[in-house]
């Protein structure tokens, strides 16, 4: 990936993107901060205790993970571990093949870890039919595309791309009616749910404590993808665990509050395992995959603090360079500032160089951030890695700065004649020019009328 | 096996810092009928609503499917409809959340899983006394066994933004205190 590639793509993005971007983005923003006024006497205090409570579970990981493992198992969960992908892909498609023939059904409910993965491109090639069925999540999967944001999966996509889209697939007649098209989608996908063999979902919270997988969401797909189908598998990033359940309403209001302004989510589903002898629903089995891919080299290493991260989706709502670019300029699942942090992390800044410049280092994020993850102080220093490493160079305009501010005469000399800038035409001022004028001289300058002033 | 050693190696166990209790706000002393006042306003911000057991017969009249503690309570039996078919889920909730509007179901015994999820109206019967303030009072009196915490109508704003109800789970949602 070339350098300024956020930037490149910034522009090749149609102005209705932007806009329906723009328009969700300054919303959840409003919502956000009321939900949370509302919640809390002090929301300060309250992002104070989620970090604390992040920042034990991160130094304690090891021993919470073998706490939760143990739970689980008395639950009747079974728990994997894996390394990386690969390990994960092969032990989700050992489970898939036990329990059903290629050709049937799979269903999931959003997931980014899945995402990450790349776990339906795998399960598809080897012969199952894999339905996303959060309703932004199965248009992203019937356009062939990838999510936008890490909450809500289409926001860059307005009522008419669904409208099409639908069309295309057969669901019903055209129509631009949200209401109509989510009813669409319900009737669609009822007998996927009905048929499947497997659900598939991601982990919001797994608690050490009782060896509990703690789901939110407000449709209804993640409780139907992980109780229809005989078999469910949960796939959490090691990260995703808390202590106690007397933790979660706390996090809970943080992360609902963050993510989408309510009070708290339609359905908190607290899954202590697989059916039991006196139930006459639910899976038979249930799994728990533990993936790190990556995550505790990110725990030994200068990021750190971004695996206090609980996807509320707030810091790139709230992002400048996030409103403008949207979700897929950053080239990874995860978007947004978290993304330009995460990204490069797990996979290593080589990969992800331009992702350290995708930020205005405003501070809106950390602001926003329910776990006060010091997202800019992390950006800046992986503009550091990437420039130490001579992966990123400093534009001419900024090191015509450094080199002009570091003696007097120079400083001076260059005083003199940025009056002149303006006047130049230079490749160099081109990107600075594309969104912003440079002021024309006017007026006497400031040092000589100090001088002269008595 | 491999990977759990090579994951928990990488993690270490620097595992020494100790951690402060999480600080929970005093509960408001509200009576059993603020409580309720305070659930129905909730609940109603949200599309769902209260009804009374009267209201109970004409609903029935639809396909519908029920748990044990419903059945008992009003003398009748589930009418065979299979769970997919189902037009009406009627459950016994353990616990009612003023606080957000939320009922509370835990599995079990006759208490079916699906009943609050498939159908597209979800009647959740509740003694009064069962109510409790906030959620970290419900998660006290919590069931260790798979919990639901339910909070109104299915919802989604994936579309522009814009809510619409009854997507996956039920669309409408009756609260009946008992």
């Amino acid at each position: 990936m070339n350098r300024q590639s956020v930037e490149q793509f910034s522009r090749s993005v149609p102005a209705e993107t932007v806009k329906s971007v723009r328009t969700a983005s300054a919303l959840k923003v409003e919502s956000r901060k009321s939900a949370l006024k509302e919640a809390f006497e002090d929301v300060d205090a309250a992002r104070s205790q989620a970090a604390h409570i992040k920042s034990y579970t991160l130094d304690n990981l090891g021993s919470l993970l073998v706490q939760l493992e143990l739970k689980c198992r008395l639950n009747g969960i079974v728990v994997h571990w894996a390394k990386d992908a690969t390990s994960a892909n092969k032990i989700i498609l050992e489970i898939c093949r036990a329990a059903a023939s290629p050709g049937e059904i799979i269903v999931k409910a959003k997931s980014m870890a899945t995402e990450e993965i790349h776990l339906n491109r795998h399960l598809i090639k080897s012969g199952y039919e894999v339905v996303e069925t959060d309703l932004g999540e199965y248009v992203v999967q019937i356009d062939n595309d990838t999510p936008s944001h890490i909450v809500t999966p289409i926001i860059h996509k307005n009522r008419k791309q669904v409208a099409k889209s639908f069309e295309r697939e057969g669901l019903g007649p055209y129509t631009e009616v949200p209401s109509e098209l989510a009813m669409q989608a319900r009737h669609h996908l009822r007998e996927k749910f009905h048929n499947a063999k497997i659900g598939i979902s991601g982990v919001n919270f797994a608690i050490a404590e009782t060896g509990r997988i703690v789901l939110v969401e407000n449709e209804g797909n993640s409780r139907l993808s992980t109780t229809a189908p005989d078999v469910h598998i949960a796939v959490m990033g090691i990260e995703k665990i808390l202590p106690s359940e007397g933790d979660l309403p706390l996090f809970l209001r943080l992360l609902t509050g963050s993510a989408t302004g309510q009070r708290i989510t339609t359905y908190v589903h607290l899954i202590s395992g697989p059916r039991r002898r006196d139930e006459q629903d639910g899976p038979k089995e249930v799994h728990l995959v533990i993936l790190d891919n990556g995550r505790s080299k990110v725990l030994n290493g200068p990021y750190r603090d971004i695996l206090r991260c609980i996807r509320c989706g707030a810091c790139l709502n709230v992002c400048p360079v996030y409103r403008q670019a949207s979700g897929h300029a950053y080239k990874h699942v995860y978007s947004g500032p978290l993304g330009a942090v995460l990204g490069p992390a797990l996979e290593g800044v080589e990969k992800l160089p331009d992702l350290a410049k995708a930020s205005t280092l405003c501070g809106a994020c950390e602001e926003a951030c329910p776990v006060k993850i010091p997202i800019p102080k992390m950006l800046l220093q992986l503009r550091d890695e990437a420039v130490r490493k001579g992966l990123l160079k400093d534009s001419i305009p900024w090191s015509t700065f450094s080199i002009g501010s570091t003696s007097g005469f120079r400083w001076r000399m260059g005083l003199k004649m940025l009056p002149m800038a303006s006047l130049v035409k230079h490749p160099a001022k081109a990107g600075w020019e594309e969104f912003k004028d440079l002021p024309k001289k006017e007026g006497r300058d400031f040092r000589r009328w100090w001088h002269g002033r008595s | 096996m491999a990977d759990r050693e090579e994951i928990l190696a990488a993690l270490g166990s620097k595992g020494n810092r100790t951690r402060t209790p999480v600080a929970i706000p005093p509960l408001p002393q509200l009576s059993n009928e603020a409580l309720w006042s305070l659930f129905r306003q909730r609940l109603e911000e949200l599309g769902g609503r209260i009804a009374t057991l009267s209201e109970l017969e004409a609903i029935l009249a639809r396909p519908f499917v029920m748990d044990v503690e419903s059945a008992l309570r009003l003398g009748r039996i589930h009418d065979g409809t299979p769970i997919w078919d189902a037009e009406v889920g009627v459950t016994t909730a353990d616990l009612a959340i003023a606080e957000t509007g939320s009922i509370v179901f835990a599995t079990g015994l006759g208490r079916p899983r699906m009943a609050s999820l498939t159908p597209t109206l979800h009647v959740a019967i509740i003694p009064k006394d069962r109510i409790v303030a906030t959620v970290a009072e419900a998660f006290a009196r919590m069931s260790d066994r798979t919990t639901v915490i339910i909070t109104g109508p299915s919802r989604t704003a994936d579309i522009e933004g814009i809510l619409v109800r009854g997507v996956h789970g039920p669309g409408d949602v009756v609260v009946i205190p008992v």
